[in-house]
């Protein structure tokens, strides 16, 4: 675990997940009391949940992507990783040590999203808040399907071009996955074009694990086969991710 | 085949295999249709807020674009700071496509006299204005073309739909949306008109879930009125009487809405949510309040007008018809 501790080692000591840890935690709170809601109290529980995933969000794809796809790069072009080919590191271990570190440090930050929002922001009615336990552990299950494989192609991808590359191309496909869709759908309204209609369902369509929603308007937890058939969906778009990113990782440029 | 490229190729294989039966079922149960409205943004907390502060945004692209003065949140010299584009100060038939030079001027020179007694920051401040306001100030001695013009308003509509899902509950966002498509020089077609519909009875439905905060129930009375008034336009254009069906329907719609505002004010007084509100958000929504029924009273006045009306000459027919509605 020599390559996982000298990533850990070097996120901490660039001490930018300090930020975004104290971002999580005080946003949640801050954000709610900017809104109107004076005239109506109720909305500042839900305003919270809504706010701490919206930030987890965010940290995901502003910090998390962006330190797989600089340490990818950073690794493979000093030499680090074909050092540790020599002392019979695979190319699979690698990657799941490099991504486990980056990994140990975001689960802290996804845990303080998960206590706030399954905590601070629970209905006091026993059925809504037994929804709203699931609704969150649910979330929690769909939101890790598309960031973890995301995470992994920042750092093959940071090990085959450069870190900013490989941040641009991962966020890209993040924001279409979660926004970009939308605007595809709506330009497809009236569009029988073949190539564009492939194109929508060869998407991936990560905005299916987006929940907010069900937590914003406490709309209950996702019947669980709905829950199973969009697991499996984002479960078969994260092995493909993972399949391409294996092949696109290089140890040494 | 190498080691890592079987690796690889199971991976993505059963992926597309997984994803692919995912995908099926999802579609034969809910389509995977994007919501468009990505970490639920409208209609939330968020929405409410980012509906007010678009007020602004709006605010000046209608007094650039198509008052082509500067506005008056930037020229600081009204109190009309924030507030909505189409229900302030400004008459709408005003608005040409020719420029407006004396207004230009009206804003470009500062109306007020600095206070002799201003602080140093208050006179920095207004300097500052001053600059914000020269900034802006229109010297092309031609004004937009009608083509320009055009894109202006589809901009605007485009905004005031926006701020209208982010809070459909939120009366200026109903009301500005709602006279944008209404008044014929910007709208009026039958589409906007039809749209003008839709959003009334979006607004109506938003209300309907409403039982903490009184203010979307006066929401809803404006749209209830606003539906009343197309529906009546055509009897006025034509000079017939307004039907006492359409009357009694109208009124009772309305009144209900703001039988509902009463009583979840007077909630909201009890628990003491409405002492949290600023005195300025409280005169508000009684002075809209107060308009409200207002206006809601002359549907009493018009019904006993039509009563009257139709007595002498129909007896009966049209009076048991909306009595038996009315019972219903």
């Amino acid at each position: 675990m020599e390559l996982y501790k000298l990533t850990l080692v070097s996120i901490l000591n660039r001490k930018t997940f300090a930020i975004f840890a104290i971002l999580l935690l005080a946003l949640p709170f801050v954000l709610p009391l900017m809104t109107p809601w004076e005239s109506k109290p109720t909305l500042l529980e839900p305003a919270r949940a809504q706010a701490a995933w919206m930030l987890l969000w965010t940290t995901a794809i502003g910090w998390l992507l962006f330190q797989g796809a600089t340490i990818g790069d950073r690794w493979s072009s000093h030499g680090i990783l074909e050092y540790f080919k020599t002392l019979g590191l695979s190319r699979r271990q690698q990657m799941v040590q490099m991504w486990l570190s980056c990994f140990t440090v975001f689960a802290g930050m996804i845990l303080i999203t998960f206590l706030i929002s399954t905590f601070t922001a629970m209905p006091s009615d026993p059925v809504e808040a037994r929804h709203w336990l699931i609704t969150n552990f649910q979330y929690l299950l769909l939101f890790l399907l598309v960031v973890a494989p995301l995470l992994i192609l920042a750092i093959s991808l940071g090990t085959r071009f450069n870190g900013a590359a490989a941040y641009a191309i991962t966020i890209g496909l993040a924001l279409y996955g979660l926004f970009g869709i939308g605007y595809l759908e709506v330009f497809l309204a009236d569009n029988k074009n073949i190539f564009l209609n492939l194109l929508y369902i060869f998407s991936p369509h990560y905005h299916l694990s987006d929940l907010t929603s069900r937590l914003v308007f406490k709309l209950g937890a996702v019947p669980w086969n709905e829950l199973g058939r969009i697991t499996a969906y984002l479960g078969g778009t994260a092995l493909i991710t993972v399949g391409i990113s294996y092949q696109l990782y290089r140890e040494g440029k | 085949m190498s080691k890592g490229l079987l690796f690889s190729a199971l991976c993505i294989l059963s992926g597309i295999g997984l994803a692919a039966t995912g995908l099926s079922s999802l579609r034969s149960g809910n389509s995977p249709l994007h919501s468009r409205d990505t970490f639920a943004i409208q209609g939330s907390a968020y929405g409410k807020l980012l509906a007010r502060l678009s007020e602004t945004t709006i605010d000046r692209v209608w007094h650039l674009g198509v008052e082509q003065i500067v506005p008056h949140y930037m020229s600081g010299d009204t109190a009309n700071t924030g507030r909505n584009p189409l229900t302030d100060s400004h008459p709408q038939g005003e608005t040409s496509t020719q420029a407006k030079p004396e207004s230009t001027l009206a804003t470009a020179v500062p109306s007020a006299s600095p206070k002799v007694n201003a602080s140093p920051i208050d006179r920095g401040k207004k300097w500052i204005q001053e600059r914000v306001v020269a900034q802006y100030t229109r010297t092309n001695p031609n004004s937009l073309n009608e083509r320009h013009l055009a894109t202006v308003h589809r901009d605007i509509e485009k905004m005031l739909l926006r701020s209208f899902k982010m809070d459909p509950t939120h009366y200026g966002a109903y009301d500005s949306y709602h006279l944008f498509l209404t008044i014929s020089e910007f709208g009026g077609s039958p589409q906007a008109n039809e749209q003008a519909k839709r959003i009334a009875n979006v607004a109506i439905s938003a209300a309907f879930k409403e039982n903490e905060d009184p203010e979307p129930w006066l929401t809803a009375a404006a749209a209830g009125m606003n539906l009343y008034l197309m529906a009546a336009t055509p009897y006025m254009d034509k000079g017939t009487p307004v039907p006492l069906e359409l009357l009694k329907e109208y009124r009772n719609k309305v009144g209900f809405c703001l039988e509902r505002f009463d009583e979840i004010q007077a909630k909201s007084e009890q628990s003491g949510v409405w002492e949290g509100l600023s005195t300025e958000r409280q005169m508000e929504i009684a002075e809209r309040s107060l308009f409200a029924k207002r206006t809601f009273k002359q549907f009493d006045v018009m019904i006993a007008r039509a009563e009257t009306k139709s007595l002498p000459k129909a007896p009966g027919e049209n009076i048991a018809k909306s009595d038996s509605d009315e019972q219903e």
